[in-house]
């Protein structure tokens, strides 16, 4: 029976074809969708590795100095750091180079055993960890007199230990090669500990990897532009322009800024969440074209065969074989189309262009995707093998 | 012989109404789409106010140092705008201010997030803001660092409920400054995009003026549009003479002035060093356009497909009375033309309702899509485009059947 059908599909080629291209054009957008939609709720399931609430920070617009004004700036940086812990409502403070949703970031790239490798990476001052509330896996955090060690120390997230050293363990391990020409003052980096994430732009963020290096007090290197404070519990926002008065009397010269994590991630949330729900109605109104398309040509195609279909009724189809006949017949044509389909979908993470899709996000899209669209040609398809069998045979062949 | 054309289109349109919905319905979801997204092309690259000379200005907005594995990306800084702008051949006017930082306002209980802009006297004269009250500040405003302000429309109904906002006060980085002007609101898409503006003068510390790199952008305004391509080869020329801070790390320094087409085109095509790419960028948004109409085309192509057979009795009689495959062509792609712009226009309508539902529901916020004449016309284009697109090829095989199979063919339903 297959070759049978087979054999009507390629008689109408060139119409076939047409129908093709759409439901195969119409699965990639499903598809697409489906692996962002899929994306971020994996994301979604992942822990940030530290906590917004209640975690707020303060920006610093100041000019970048050298020389003798440097020390002047560092001991202003000094001061300010004093004068936000000694303030009633919070409960710790630290230097965070990139606070969370902050949208500058800092990437180092190197080349492992011929591997390109890249983290993202921050500078923390000591006791930060307490500030963002981070989770220590294994190893320590970084700690006051780290500047003596005859190394640098470098704390990672899981991701970017597993991606270095497999099962090993990380700790007291070394992870880039020396430069050839080594500065002066150069000291190798070593890992201190792990930690199990900091995920700076939420729940929906991609899972990158993630170091973190120690920022010395007063380094001339690592001029401060944002402190992150931990406040109690129930601090309102109030609080915040209290905090820019007492900043301003220490630091006249300098403008800052304050902002609430848990605001910014509730932005970058709804963002995030409209992004989808713009790509999904657009492409279920796509996908709404494509039934009701798909629906016109193939009851067009059941009015034109009726004497076909009567001849088989007069030579004792049933109504169920000739229903069974048209299903498949469409069947037949959204397999092609859907092959040819999961054929170009393979190739679009070699592309590059979509970072996002991993080989398990791939197979996983691809699922929801043929699931969906062969459901959507199978419904599309009902109502014309339904007309069909309506067919009376003698009425069929009597229309001549 | 044209008005029969549109009485038969018509005749078939009413014949199978599914067929006209599910056509009519493709039409319209794509042009829908097309329009929005029009609209907001408009609203962004189109001259309005308050950059009503978009198509003469130039933005530099960006600065790379560039050293022996290491790249510093950041805005130009005071210094090296003022010592290296200003004297470029064929400029009219340049104006040197800070893109919008948004600050917290607390009035009473609660605190507003306004964006703050510091500006020079020459930024008003370059961008041509609706003024609704009082009027801008001037370059002696600046040079004197005068406490004075403008505040746009949306500023003034948060902070003063009365309205009348000019002579009265308003604290801005724990400063007391005068409101002098009001402006109509302008959107954060645009260059100029700010609620508050002050004189640049008025920063507490005149710490920016040592300034190499960071904090500023620069708008030039040439004399004429043809100049700009000279302005920025001659700024491109004086770049390696510059003298460069940390000149032991760093040997080459990239700046661009950017048209607002190449400057919107950077934020989305990051090429290396941020080197404008407008060319690249049109062919890419047509190509988008001509992707998006793909499979609404390949949909309406099937539906158009499909019917051949229904209007073969028509076009049996046409072609055995002597009518040119040439004039039944004309006659389909008039019909699918002419369904189209229906659809058009009923997209149209649609696109005016969804977009403002967009501005009310502020998804992207301090934005008002609208759609305009150029917009419409636009609009209207691309449906020709999307009705030739779609009506060709089933035209094409329409108007190829032969006369004796199409009269046949009847018979047969």
């Amino acid at each position: 029976m297959i070759r049978h059908i087979l054999r009507l599909v390629w008689n109408r080629k060139a119409g076939n074809i047409l129908i093709m291209a759409e439901i195969t054009i119409s699965f990639l957008v499903v598809f697409l969708v489906a692996a962002l939609a899929l994306f971020l709720f994996h994301n979604g399931r992942q822990p940030m590795g530290f906590s917004s609430e209640d975690l707020w920070y303060v920006t610093i617009d100041a000019p970048r100095t050298v020389g003798d004004e440097a020390a002047e700036r560092q001991e202003l940086e000094r001061q300010v750091l004093r004068e936000v812990a000694s303030m009633d409502a919070v409960e710790k403070v630290a230097v965070v180079a990139y606070p969370p949703y902050v949208n500058s970031n800092s990437i180092r790239g190197w080349d492992l055993d011929g591997r390109a490798l890249q983290s993202e990476l921050t500078y923390l001052s000591d006791g930060a960890e307490e500030v963002l509330k981070l989770e220590l896996v294994s190893g320590r955090w970084f700690q006051p007199g780290d500047e003596e060690l005859a190394f640098k120390p470098v704390l990672m997230n899981e991701r970017l230990a597993a991606e270095i050293f497999g099962d090993e363990d990380p700790l007291s391990r070394t992870f880039a090669d020396p430069p050839k020409e080594p500065r002066e003052g150069y000291k190798e980096s070593r890992v201190i500990g792990v930690f199990t994430d900091f995920r700076r732009n939420g729940e929906f963020s991609s899972l990158d990897n993630m170091m973190l290096l120690r920022r010395q007090p007063g380094d001339p290197d690592r001029q401060m532009y944002t402190v992150a404070l931990r406040m109690r519990p129930g601090t309102t926002a109030q609080y915040e322009e209290t905090v820019l008065e007492r900043l301003d009397r220490v630091a006249p010269s300098w403008s800052f800024g304050i902002r609430s994590v848990e605001v910014e991630r509730e932005e970058y949330r709804r963002g995030k969440i409209l992004q989808v729900v713009l790509a999904a109605s657009l492409a279920g109104f796509l996908v709404l074209m494509v039934a009701l398309g798909l629906l016109g040509v193939l009851w067009q195609s059941v009015t034109l065969r009726t004497q076909e279909i009567g001849l088989r009724r007069a030579t004792g189809a049933d109504a169920r074989q000739i229903c069974l006949q048209i299903l498949t017949e469409i069947m037949v044509v959204a397999v092609l189309a859907l092959t040819v389909g999961a054929v170009i979908a393979f190739q679009l993470p070699l592309t590059g262009l979509l970072d996002f899709l991993t080989p398990a996000l791939t197979f996983q899209a691809l699922g929801v995707a043929l699931a969906f669209m062969m459901s959507l040609a199978l419904i599309c398809g009902f109502y014309p093998s339904w007309l069909a069998t309506r067919v009376l045979p003698a009425e069929a062949l009597h229309y001549d | 012989m044209f008005k029969s054309y549109l009485v038969m289109a018509f005749k078939v349109f009413m014949r199978r109404k599914f067929f006209t919905f599910a056509s009519l319905f493709g039409i319209c979801f794509t042009l829908v789409v097309l329009m929005v997204a029009t609209a907001a092309l408009d609203h962004i690259l189109m001259p309005h106010t308050p950059d009503v000379n978009n198509d003469r200005t130039l933005l530099l907005a960006n600065m790379s140092l560039i050293g022996e594995g290491v790249r510093s990306t950041s805005s130009p800084g005071y210094r090296f705008l003022d010592q290296n702008i200003r004297d470029l051949p064929k400029v009219e006017r340049v104006s040197i201010f800070t893109q919008a930082r948004p600050i917290k306002l607390y009035r009473d209980a609660e605190s507003l997030e306004v964006y703050v802009s510091r500006t020079d006297g020459q930024f008003w004269r370059i961008l041509q803001f609706d003024f609704l009250e009082g009027g801008p500040f001037n370059d002696e405003d600046e040079r004197d660092a005068n406490r004075v302000a403008v505040i746009s429309r949306r500023t003034e109904e948060r902070l003063f409920a009365s309205g009348n906002a000019v002579g009265k006060m308003i604290d801005v980085d724990r400063q007391s400054f005068e409101v002098v002007g009001v402006v109509a609101d302008v959107s954060y898409l645009r260059t100029g995009f700010s609620d508050i503006w002050v004189p640049i003068s008025t920063s507490q510390s005149q710490a920016y003026r040592a300034d190499f790199m960071s904090g500023f952008s620069c708008l030039l305004l040439a004399e004429t549009a043809g100049d700009r391509r000279s302005i920025q080869e001659e700024l491109a020329s004086r770049l390696p003479d510059i003298e460069l801070p940390d000149d032991e790390r760093y040997e080459t320094l990239v700046v661009s002035a950017n048209t607002h087409f190449e400057a919107f085109t950077t934020q989305f095509l990051s090429s290396e060093y941020g080197e404008p790419q407008a060319g690249r960028a049109g062919a890419l948004l047509i190509l988008g356009a001509l992707l998006f109409m793909l499979l609404p085309s390949l949909n309406l192509i099937n539906l158009n497909l499909s019917r051949i057979f229904e209007r073969s009795s028509e076009i049996g009689v046409r072609r055995a009375f002597g009518a040119r495959s040439g004039s039944l062509l004309v006659q389909f792609l008039t019909e699918n033309v002419l369904l189209t712009l229906f659809g058009g226009l009923l997209a149209l309508l649609l696109s005016q309702w969804l977009l403002r539902w967009i501005n009310n529901a502020d998804l992207v916020p301090f934005v008002n899509l609208e759609l305009n004449w150029r917009v419409f016309g636009w609009g209207m284009v691309l449906a020709l485009i999307f009705g030739v697109l779609s009506g060709v090829y089933p035209a094409w095989k329409m108007s190829r059947l032969h006369p004796a199979e199409a009269l046949r063919a009847r018979s047969k339903l």
